[in-house]
């Protein structure tokens, strides 16, 4: 018969010799050269502790050991096990023990007494694979709540029934200034300016004013969606804050508004005079009484003024193209 | 009858075209108004339609300005014989576009008038009241 030889590194605790010496011939029928690590005491397992590392494979355990046992040895083992699957090792007298002990977080337990070589191998390649498929699926979790608590836009989550807030990332702790605890307290009302209402439509995406903690108002662009929130039916939605691109905007505006007062000032307040000048400079130049070296004076002012409309002219044309961009 | 009217609240504006009227021809001495409000009193009570109006109308003037005297007036004028030519300083776009929505406005025109306009309006003048007198006679020969 092929033995598996791949290299297995195994940690056995184990006070019966006896007992070790059964499961190591079990494991060597089906096992080429494994690695076996055999503590006696839970003692000796602890010191070993900075040498756990990842590329262990199992830890079989016995729950009787002389320095420890039971619950408080379990409890003790998986602190120090690195998601090392933990398989324990009972005889019949703690079998009721056995099956609350996967409660606490073992992988599998093995009756002592129906231990043969097929059902060890098994076991063990069954809790390898089952402990590479929980670790993948907690770092896909990991990753989800990455992306969620990471976010550099604020999100929040709320009750679409009670209104109260489920769950916000650390974006929205940061820009409503409530902690994650704060808000699990607060109702989705509760970060609305006065006259905001709540929108139940799918999708919605709209510009609101909300209330930060500290009392000040934001402009934020809201965008929304329903999920299912552990199992209950809630809101998404995502909060991105455009208070200061909003302020750049309205400053825009008062200062066009301004161009627009200095445009009328001069379609309007400069040009009267200066129309002035002009009528004045065309009737003496008219008047048959005044002498030729005169005109010739005003003829010059005339031009002078001219010039001088034409530049008002000018600015007021610019003026039109303010206008024109709104 | 016919009746030069100048509506300006500006001294100079109006002194320079006083002259320049004069100096056109117009034989008529113009009327002065500060503002709309003291030319709508003295149209109220002297307005005749078969009369003939040449009226030099400013826009920027306190109390009431042009627009304001020209939306109480219109309605109440004959536009064929009441002829206003706006007179201002401004050489705004807009302005230009809102007085043609007056019938009345026979022209808008950017400060200072020139000679060439001014003899323009002149013979308007004359000619709405030729016409005027012309029709009256043909009406009076047909109806005998």
């Amino acid at each position: 018969m092929q033995k598996d030889k791949k290299n297995y590194k195994l940690i056995v605790v184990e006070d019966n010799i006896g007992d070790y010496y059964l499961l190591e011939e079990f494991l060597n029928e089906k096992i080429e050269n494994p690695t076996i690590f055999h503590f006696v005491r839970f003692k000796d397992l602890f010191e070993f502790q900075e040498q756990i590392t990842p590329d262990i494979d199992l830890i079989f355990l016995d729950l009787s050991l002389p320095d420890k046992n039971g619950t408080d040895l379990i409890v003790e083992v998986l602190k120090i096990s690195k998601k090392i699957p933990v398989i324990v090792l009972t005889g019949y007298t703690d079998f009721s023990f056995a099956t609350k002990s996967l409660a606490l977080g073992i992988s599998d337990y093995l009756l002592k007494d129906d231990l043969s070589s097929p059902t060890l191998y098994k076991s063990i390649i069954y809790n390898i694979e089952r402990n590479n498929s929980l670790v993948k699926i907690q770092e896909s979790e990991q990753l989800y709540s990455d992306l969620f608590q990471l976010s550099p836009l604020p999100i929040c989550v709320y009750d679409i029934e009670t209104l109260l807030f489920l769950d916000s990332n650390e974006a929205a702790v940061n820009l409503y200034g409530y902690s994650h605890d704060e808000f699990l307290k607060l109702k989705i009302t509760a970060i609305f300016n006065e006259e905001e209402t709540i929108e139940q439509e799918e999708n919605v995406a709209r510009i609101m004013t909300h209330k930060k903690k500290n009392g000040d108002l934001i402009f934020v662009d809201i965008r929304s969606n329903t999920i299912v929130f552990n199992g209950q039916k809630a809101q998404i939605i995502l909060a991105n804050d455009i208070t200061k691109s909003l302020n750049h905007i309205k400053k825009i505006e008062v200062q066009n508004e301004k161009l627009k007062e200095i445009a009328w000032t001069q379609s309007h307040v400069v040009r009267a005079p200066l129309s002035q000048i002009l009528g004045l400079a065309q009737l003496v130049l008219d008047d048959k009484n005044v002498s030729e070296e005169t005109k010739e004076l005003i003829a010059i002012l005339n031009n002078s003024a001219q010039e001088l409309d034409k530049i008002v002219k000018e600015i007021i044309d610019k003026s039109k193209e303010i206008s024109l961009n709104e | 009858m016919k009746h030069l009217l100048i509506i300006d609240d500006d001294a100079v504006s109006v002194l320079i075209l006083k002259k320049m009227l004069v100096n056109a021809g117009f034989l008529d001495i113009p009327m002065v108004f500060q503002n709309g409000n003291i030319a709508v009193e003295f149209l109220n009570k002297n307005y005749n339609s078969n009369d003939f109006y040449c009226i030099f109308l400013d826009i920027n003037m306190p109390i009431m300005n042009g627009w304001e005297f020209l939306d109480i007036i219109e309605p109440t004028i004959n536009p064929t014989n009441f002829l206003v030519y706006l007179l201002t300083s401004s050489t705004s776009e807009q302005e230009k576009a809102k007085a043609k929505n007056y019938k009345c406005i026979k022209r808008f025109i950017s400060k200072p008038i020139n000679k060439e306009i001014l003899n323009e309006i002149k013979e308007k003048f004359i000619e709405n009241i030729s016409l005027k007198i012309y029709k009256e006679a043909g009406n009076s020969i047909s109806y005998k």
